[in-house]
């Protein structure tokens, strides 16, 4: 009690002598020595009033309790001109009566190539003639340009359904040991073809949590959706030009924008994505329709098959349902991770013109597809073979 | 009723206030018969008339950019406000028309976000905090490298920059060891004139280069040096009290405008008296 009333007084001496903005050392802290990080500290002190908040901040008592380090990790902050980070912690004087306390303003310095992460720093604090050490973890950050961040998207090709405007679902990767990523909502995105989008500009990452800063737990992944909305019509044309299930239809480049917790400097990662567009469900039935109609319709035009009206209503009849069939295995064995081939044709049933073309063959039956050339081919190729 | 109604006031009051202090100004500049551009933390720029105070514009934020500095200039009779920042990890500089407009883009060599115009020779002086070098770039030629103007072997990390354009010399301020070096533009020589400055932050200059203000994050002084037989040396310290201190302009009237990352302030040199002020 006697040493506390002593530190007081001696405080409060150097206190007045120096008025209340004098620099002081009062912390010193010793340099962080890692294989992949380096950090040193350059501390301070002003005498100061305590802090409003202090029960709240983070307490850490030197190791015979002379001195208590007050810290408040959400103040960190890069330094305005990049390369250091500035934090703040206060010493109390214990059970000093009436109260000492210093703010110190800490410049830390960091090197290596490591990831932001916490690491335990230890520190030595002198008022007049005491002196007492201790330690504590502090969150240190990286000022070089390494990425924190995995993007990707859930599907490859990323699948946009042109009926729900859902988005593009995207994982988020957080790489950092033990501190949270913030992912701001707002991303840049750039589309080799703008006219397939209703507009690039303030597109959004949604996150089901929060629609706010999108916070993921350190080593965790987190499920977002890319809020980009397709102009119908052109993007359901764009579908007509690929028959492979996994062809592109479109790429865009997202460029997104994130932090570590607690102070860190502000990343961008960009991320291409492959998108390939889904028509909605009305699309394929219609296509099918059309298809299966067309079939029937080729058909009655070769010499010889036409037998009247009724006759073909009841051939297109069948022939829809044949088709919606066919329509439906392809959707299945695909689903299935399958793939459905139709004569020699690896077909994508959730395509326009593939659903299309199901309708026709289906509808048109071997007649037509001879007439084409299309069943010669392959009874040719089964004869090779 | 009196007590609901000044319920709500109190309670709006608060909430402008704290929504102040999460996007504060932390960086501002003027100069004579220009506006007063105030860069705030999430990047944008308030454009206000300098009497009233009164917003006429807002330059929006450029995506990604973690917001440094501001600089205002006349070029070739048009006014343009320039902001620096780093975007990803690169440094860069974006210059607007006074309205508001993108310009042109800059980037800059080694995480360099502190800068100032030479609006003579049509150049952008920009210092590395990294490598403590002072870069020349251009204005006219868009991509032209930056050509390297002079090496402070001595600083720790080079921070504030401004350019003094009668004596055709930089000012830089050493964030870490608060030294101010002065760099001969035209040969690249450069000498400290004043330590002991806490860790500056910003400075600026007023309208007839012959005062030079120091912010000191540190201790929340402004340091005042005038230009005497041809070097500056301190006259004055000013207290402001305000514990984050981020940037300094030269006003009108004998006052100087500051900003501390929550508000923004109007300081008058006679009688010492921060007056804040809606942005």
């Amino acid at each position: 009690m006697k040493w506390n009333c002593l530190f007081a007084l001696t405080a409060y001496l150097f206190l007045f002598a120096g008025e209340a903005v004098a620099v002081e050392r009062v912390l010193v802290f010793d340099d962080v020595k890692k294989t992949d990080l380096q950090a040193n500290f350059q501390s301070d002190c002003v005498a100061t009033q305590p802090p409003s908040n202090f029960q709240k901040l983070q307490r850490v008592p030197t190791k015979s309790n002379a001195f208590f380090l007050y810290f408040d990790p959400s103040l960190i902050e890069p330094a305005r001109f990049g390369k250091f980070f500035d934090y703040t912690f206060y010493v109390a004087v214990a059970g000093s009566n009436p109260p000492v306390w210093y703010s110190c303003g800490t410049q830390v310095y960091t090197q290596g190539a490591f990831l932001d992460r916490s690491e335990t720093a230890h520190f030595t604090i002198k008022v007049g003639g005491a002196i007492d050490d201790g330690a504590l973890d502090i969150p240190l950050h990286s000022i070089a340009s390494r990425d924190f961040i995995e993007i990707t998207s859930v599907t490859k090709p990323a699948k946009v359904d042109l009926s729900q405007s859902t988005g593009i679902e995207l994982s988020l990767h957080n790489l950092l040991p033990d501190q949270d990523l913030l992912v701001e909502p707002s991303i840049q995105a750039t589309a080799s073809h703008p006219g397939y989008w209703v507009s690039t500009n303030n597109v959004k990452l949604e996150d089901a949590v929060s629609k706010e800063i999108i916070r993921i737990p350190p080593g965790e992944s987190s499920l977002v959706r890319l809020r980009l909305e397709p102009n119908k019509i052109p993007t359901l044309l764009a579908t007509l030009g690929s028959v492979k299930p996994d062809a592109a239809h479109e790429n865009i480049t997202a460029v997104v924008s994130y932090r570590s917790d607690l102070g860190g400097v502000s990343r961008t990662k960009p991320v291409n994505i492959v998108v390939r567009f889904t028509p909605s469900l009305v699309s394929l039935i219609v296509a099918l329709l059309a298809g299966s109609l067309l079939g029937t319709l080729a058909a009655q035009f070769l010499p010889g098959t036409w037998k009247g009206f009724y006759a073909m209503g009841q051939r297109a009849a069948r022939g829809i349902v044949f088709s919606f069939v066919a329509e439906l295995f392809a959707m299945l064995l695909v689903a299935l991770g399958s793939k459905f081939v139709f004569l020699q044709f690896d077909l994508d049933p959730w395509q326009f013109l593939p659903v299309l073309f199901i309708g026709f063959a289906i509808s048109g039956g071997k007649e037509v597809l001879s007439y084409m050339g299309l069943m010669k081919q392959q009874n040719a190729t089964a004869e090779n073979a | 009723m009196k007590r609901i109604v000044r319920g709500v006031v109190i309670a709006l009051a608060a909430l402008s206030l704290a929504a102040g202090a999460t996007n504060g100004p932390i960086g501002l500049d003027w100069h004579q018969g220009g506006y007063l551009y105030l860069l705030l933390k999430n990047g944008s720029v308030s454009i206000l008339e300098e009497t009233t105070k009164q917003r006429l514009a807002t330059i929006p934020t450029t995506f990604g950019l973690e917001p440094a500095e501001i600089f205002s200039a006349r070029l070739k009779e048009r006014d343009y406000v320039f902001v620096s920042g780093f975007v990803g990890r690169n440094g860069a500089v974006y210059q607007y028309t006074a309205e508001g407009k993108p310009y042109a883009k800059f980037a800059t060599p080694e995480q360099a976000a502190s800068f100032d115009v030479d609006p003579e020779r049509r150049l952008l002086y920009v210092a590395s905090p990294v490598t403590n070098v002072v870069y020349a770039i251009n204005l006219d030629q868009k991509g032209s490298a930056a050509k390297r103007v002079a090496y402070i072997r001595e600083a720790e990390a080079v921070g504030p920059i401004i350019f003094d354009r009668v004596r055709n010399r930089v000012m830089v301020g050493d964030a870490a060891r608060g030294v101010l070096y002065e760099v001969d533009v035209t040969t690249g020589s450069y000498r400290p004139i004043a330590t002991d400055l806490g860790s500056p932050i910003s400075l600026g200059i007023g309208p007839q280069f012959k005062t030079l203000y120091i912010a000191d994050r540190l201790a929340g002084r402004i340091h005042i040096f005038r230009l005497e037989n041809g070097a500056y040396k301190r006259i004055d310290t000013i207290e402001t009290g305000l514990r984050s201190l981020s940037a300094v302009a030269t006003g009108p009237s004998e006052t100087v405008f500051v900003a501390d990352g929550s508000n923004a302030y109007q300081l008058s040199l006679k009688t010492r008296k921060l007056t804040r002020f809606a942005y």
